[in-house]
């Protein structure tokens, strides 16, 4: 993920802050064409990627009703930048990087809120969906125990890990949960160490 | 400590980062002589492979185009090709049109687009010039309703808009009260209403129809009472059930959701209430006092030796879902009725030593304990208060040989003299006294006592055209007992007062029809336009709520074959026409 001096608030301003652009000055510019309009972009980058967003926030917020609300709110945002006429450069990097601040953020301050919900779509999935047609009791226990060790983690060890399984690189990592590279560095390998250590704990089980 | 630690670090960090050169090196020298560290970092990393291989959760494709859906209505208003986009979107993501994969048929062919034949409300008279009275009245709104076609024959007047259907099928025949309903600004409605262990909540627009994003389901709430909120969102306090399935003990708690009329949950909810009163929590006791909802907590006494008093108190849920807990009061019998500024009032009956008849004490508390001047005691039996002017209270006793209604002040004090009342007022069927007066604005007052109900005006004076006597009597439900069993009685379906001192009440069916639903004027004449008669022998009125918009919202369940029901919303105007119908249960 490039990194420019532009970047504020996990956003690259295109053109003038004070005078952001006009659709119109958008679709004549040849910065960015956007496909049917700030809405049609927000549809399309939905469709490529709400998939794996959702799969990002249901581990990282162990919940799939507070994923919903957090992935709506992830494109909420990108619709608003959007139609403001910023649309992030690296939508994915972007995408991700609101949705991680998002998890952090709520699950600092739902330390109380341990009632969150399952609204429509759960009684078709109880909890977390282990759509796994093959998976033997083997894999079954090893996916719990992850999923335990990830949620014994904390909110932004287990962003940082779930990021790294979503592909990101550790300098990348950094810039989306805002910490230094050393002090990520030792977060990410404190975290892997545990993990590690909880699955052959498991193994000699 | 092994000495080895660095170099797992090493290769922990090494999934992440790119390793120096030196780093790089050493690990390499080191692993190639340690086969511990070798398997330890084959370890790590498939640690590593192994949440990277995790089962991704999937998001049902309908939820999906919802959240879609809602993160595309924030303002300003998308362009039309906006909505061109995201239906060309919702394509894509195969789930079809709104509410695919949500057992909800909407103009479906599998679905019949007529509401079922036998909801019809035939009028008992063509609409007429409304009454003098009621143009007389200063101030009030000039119009009845939509000016409709005249709803006089058999056939429905056909409504505005075709009626959404929302169509559930259930297997258990609905309850009394299985519907609940509450009218919203801008002529919405909420329903609520419970499909096996779930409930679905819907938000209905003026015609009917569902609103963008609704109905949802809420898995394992049940017994759900939905509060419209000023600002358009919905609070729904059910009890929640934490151990689906089989349970024998404690198997849930009761829980406050909010959701925003786009059908997302308001951040902060929902809320479960502090343990050890959670399942004590009065939800029927509930009411939206501003932007809060107050409800009263009840702490049973664990101590039964020394026979430690309960506690009630307060409850508030706020808009952001803190929950706010005011001070305790010693607990009454009966709890309780909170009013429109927040008191919550219960009733206790006492046996004075000194007095030959019973009493009836009326605590009355807020957030910050008992309020002072309370608790007050009246003689007799008295009902839960209803609210008149200036905070007036309103209260029907029953004393002896006669009833009364008794009018006090918010501080406890005497308002006006009490009004001797001829004949005994009904008993309410789900309080342990008579059913509280119906009061209007300006102090007017009705009480029903057996088949008719009265009408007393501020001074006690009897109300022109009153007493009101239903030409079949009012709805009365028997309990489910056995013809041993003397201690089980019916019960009236109370009546309910509407803006301009309307009185909408349910009443029996007519050989061979079903329930009727009848509205009086205030001067005791039956509004043109009505009753509302269901056709079908066996069909009833479950309910009726009046929203400020002056729409009556009555709930009716009527027979269907195989021995089971459907239940239908049907919204009228003040002239009796029908607005909109809606099924939302299905046999």
């Amino acid at each position: 993920m490039s990194v420019s001096a532009e970047q504020t608030d996990g956003m690259r301003v295109v053109g003038d802050m004070e005078r952001p652009h006009t659709l119109e000055q958008f679709d004549g510019s040849g910065i960015r064409q956007l496909p049917r309009g700030p809405d049609g972009f927000v549809a399309s980058t939905y469709e490529a990627h709400h998939a794996e967003v959702y799969a990002f926030l249901v581990r990282s917020t162990r919940d799939p009703s507070t994923a919903e609300d957090l992935l709506q709110e992830t494109f909420l945002r990108l619709t608003t930048e959007a139609r403001a006429g910023r649309a992030p450069d690296q939508v994915r990097a972007w995408l991700f990087r609101v949705a991680s601040n998002l998890a952090i953020s709520r699950a600092r301050r739902a330390a109380t809120a341990t009632t969150w919900m399952g609204r429509y779509g759960q009684s078709e999935h109880d909890g977390m969906i282990m759509d796994s047609p093959e998976s033997s009791a083997l894999r079954r226990e090893r996916t719990e125990t992850l999923e335990r060790v990830l949620g014994d983690l904390p909110a932004d060890a287990r962003v940082a890990l779930l990021l790294s399984a979503h592909g990101f690189k550790g300098e990348e990592i950094a810039e989306t949960i805002g910490r230094s590279h050393g002090a990520t560095r030792s977060m990410l390998l404190r975290a892997r160490l545990r993990v590690r250590d909880e699955l052959v704990a498991e193994d000699v089980r | 400590m092994n000495g080895h630690d660095e170099f797992l670090e090493l290769v922990a960090a090494s999934i992440d980062f790119e390793l120096t050169d030196e780093e790089f090196g050493r690990l390499s020298t080191h692993l190639a002589r340690c086969p511990d560290c070798r398997r330890a970092a084959d370890e790590i990393r498939g640690g590593a492979a192994a949440i990277a291989a995790l089962p991704a959760p999937v998001l049902a494709p309908a939820r999906a185009e919802q959240i879609l859906r809602g993160a595309l209505r924030t303002p300003p208003a998308k362009p039309r090709w906006g909505l061109l986009a995201v239906a060309a979107m919702l394509a894509t993501l195969g789930g079809g049109i709104l509410f695919a994969g949500f057992q909800l048929v909407n103009d479906d062919d599998s679905a019949p687009s007529e509401p079922p034949p036998s909801l019809v409300a035939e009028a008992s008279a063509p609409p007429s010039a409304e009454p003098a009275e009621e143009s007389a009245d200063p101030g009030s709104e000039p119009t009845d309703g939509p000016p409709a076609t005249p709803n006089t024959g058999e056939e429905p007047t056909p409504t505005p808009k075709d009626p959404a259907e929302i169509r559930f099928p259930i297997p258990s025949t609905p309850d009394l009260g299985f519907v609940r309903v509450a009218p919203a600004p801008d002529d919405r409605l909420w329903v609520a209403f419970n499909r096996d262990r779930d409930t679905v909540l819907a938000l209905l627009d003026g015609g009917g129809a569902p609103v963008d994003g609704w109905p949802a389901i809420v898995p394992n709430a049940g017994d759900c009472l939905p509060l419209a909120a000023p600002d358009g969102s919905v609070r729904l306090l059910c009890y929640y059930s934490t151990e689906p399935g089989e349970c024998v003990d404690v198997c849930g708690e009761d829980r406050a959701f909010a959701f925003a009329p786009n059908g997302k949950q308001l951040g902060g909810f929902p809320v479960s209430f502090p343990s050890g009163f959670a399942s004590g929590v009065d939800r029927y006791a509930a009411r939206m006092v501003g932007d809060s909802v107050l409800l009263t907590g009840y702490e049973g006494s664990d101590d039964e030796e020394t026979g430690a008093p309960n506690d009630r108190w307060i409850v508030e849920v706020r808009p952001n879902g803190n929950v706010v807990l005011g001070a305790r009061v010693p607990a009454t019998q009966q709890c309780c009725v909170i009013g429109p500024d927040g008191t919550a009032y219960g009733t206790s009956v006492v046996y004075p030593d000194d007095a030959d008849l019973q009493q009836t004490q009326v605590t009355a508390f807020d957030a910050h304990g008992m309020r002072s001047g309370w608790p007050i005691d009246l003689d007799g039996t008295a009902s839960p208060p209803s609210f008149g002017p200036n905070g007036q209270l309103v209260l029907s006793s029953w004393a002896d040989t006669e009833s009364l209604i008794v009018r006090r002040n918010p501080d406890g004090s005497e308002a006006a003299p009490p009004i001797h009342v001829p004949q005994s007022i009904t008993w309410s069927p789900d309080a342990d006294g008579p059913l509280p007066p119906l009061v209007d604005e300006h102090g007017r007052l009705w009480a029903t006592t057996g088949e008719e109900i009265l009408g007393f005006d501020q001074n006690g004076a009897s109300l022109d055209g009153f007493p009101y006597d239903p030409e079949t009597g009012l709805v009365t439900r028997g309990g489910d007992c056995g013809e041993q069993d003397t201690g089980c009685q019916s019960s009236v379906a109370p009546p309910q007062l509407a803006p301009q001192s309307l009185i909408y009440t349910l009443e029996n069916a007519p050989a061979g029809k079903g329930e009727r639903l009848n509205v009086v004027n205030r001067d005791g004449s039956i509004r043109s336009g009505w009753p509302n008669t269901l056709k079908r022998a066996g069909a009833r009125w479950e309910s009726v709520i009046i929203g400020s918009n002056r729409v009556a919202y009555a709930v009716a369940n009527e027979p269907e074959a195989n021995g089971e029901a459907s239940v239908t919303i049907v919204a009228y105007a003040p002239n009796g026409t029908v607005t909109w119908k809606l099924t939302v249960i299905e046999p």
